[in-house]
């Protein structure tokens, strides 16, 4: 008889408890990882795409412009600011001067959008240098904010015309 | 039907014994023989034998598992029938399990002495106790049983190269173990 074959005798005789044990017993599946690789590295790759997009992409969105469409003067005159922002202006007419010492003014004919009716309220909190002004006063407004039909926001400068 | 029962039917000579353990373990049977045959016919002329040589050892025998005791019965008929000259068949079912055995023959310069199949099962009892249950169950599985090494990759989820390398080592640990022991065959 071949040892093989007396060796194949000699597993019959294992003990029957670590047979019965044997027969028993659950076999743990592998996770084959490489079947999935490809979708976790898409996965993370698009992870780290919305990440970078929503940490970066809305810092564009409140820049100031001067030709913001619809609402800038057409007698606008851009200019650099040491900020890089686009400036802008419009000559008008002081109508009131307010509380928070904002000024209520009516824009010049060639002003833009506005028409001579518009009133047009020009914040001069952050205005240096600003000039005393009142009532019937012809001033210029230089801004680099937006403008709408009755407000303008990032104003930088008043001057007042004779 | 419980084990203790059906040994309890072999005991009072019911021939529903039979029945039941056909029930309950023919495919299991069934399923070992044809590991080392190949071959329908002979794999149901041997299980036939097995439950002959059940009813002819018990009385006396009362087997803790009927399950290992029926299976030691029907490896013993199909390597039998295997010796008696069945028609070999390169690489099919008792081939690949004896050559593989083989590799666990510890070499000559190892031996102190030599043993019988009885013993040599205690021997690798003892070394199957000292491993982890899964690697315990893959050897009983693979040796024991006659699985095919593709069937238990696929239990395994893993590929039958990569087991195939996991089997050597198992064998190449018993045969160390045995060497050290100073047994062979």
């Amino acid at each position: 008889m071949r040892r093989s074959e007396i060796f194949f005798d000699g597993v019959t005789h294992i003990r029957e408890d670590l047979i019965e044990e044997a027969q028993r017993y659950v076999f743990r599946r592998r996770i084959n990882w490489r079947r999935y690789a490809g979708g976790l590295a898409a996965c993370l790759v698009l992870a780290l795409g919305l990440s970078m997009l929503l940490r970066f992409g809305g810092a564009g969105g409140g820049a100031p412009s001067g030709n913001s469409s619809g609402y800038d003067s057409g007698g606008a005159e851009p200019g650099d600011c040491p900020t890089g922002a686009m400036e802008s202006s419009f000559t008008a007419d002081v109508v009131e001067v307010l509380e928070d010492g904002a000024l209520t003014v009516v824009p010049q004919p060639g002003s833009g959008v506005w028409s001579v009716a518009d009133r047009v309220r020009v914040p001069t909190a952050d205005v240096p240098d600003l000039p005393d002004v009142q009532p019937g006063d012809r001033i210029l407004v230089v801004y680099t904010g937006e403008a709408g039909s009755d407000f303008v926001e990032g104003v930088v400068e008043i001057r007042l015309l004779d | 039907m419980e084990d203790a029962r059906i040994i309890d039917l072999y005991w009072q000579r019911d021939e529903e014994a039979i029945r039941a353990t056909d029930t309950k373990y023919g495919a299991f049977c069934h399923h070992i023989a044809m590991n080392i045959l190949h071959s329908l016919q002979d794999s149901e002329e041997c299980v036939s034998d097995t439950y002959e040589r059940c009813w002819e050892t018990m009385p006396p025998q009362r087997p803790g598992s009927l399950r290992a005791y029926v299976g030691k019965i029907v490896r013993n008929c199909s390597i039998s029938r295997y010796r008696a000259g069945h028609a070999r068949k390169r690489f099919d079912g008792a081939d690949v399990l004896l050559s593989e055995l083989a590799e666990c023959v510890p070499g000559p310069e190892n031996v102190q002495r030599t043993v019988e199949a009885r013993e040599l099962g205690q021997f690798i009892s003892d070394w199957l106790v000292s491993l982890d249950k899964e690697s315990r169950a893959l050897f009983i599985r693979r040796y024991w049983n006659g699985d095919p090494v593709r069937d238990l990759a696929a239990e395994l989820n893993v590929r039958p190269n990569a087991l195939t390398k996991r089997l050597l080592r198992l064998r190449e640990g018993l045969r160390k173990c045995l060497e050290k022991e100073g047994v062979s065959v």
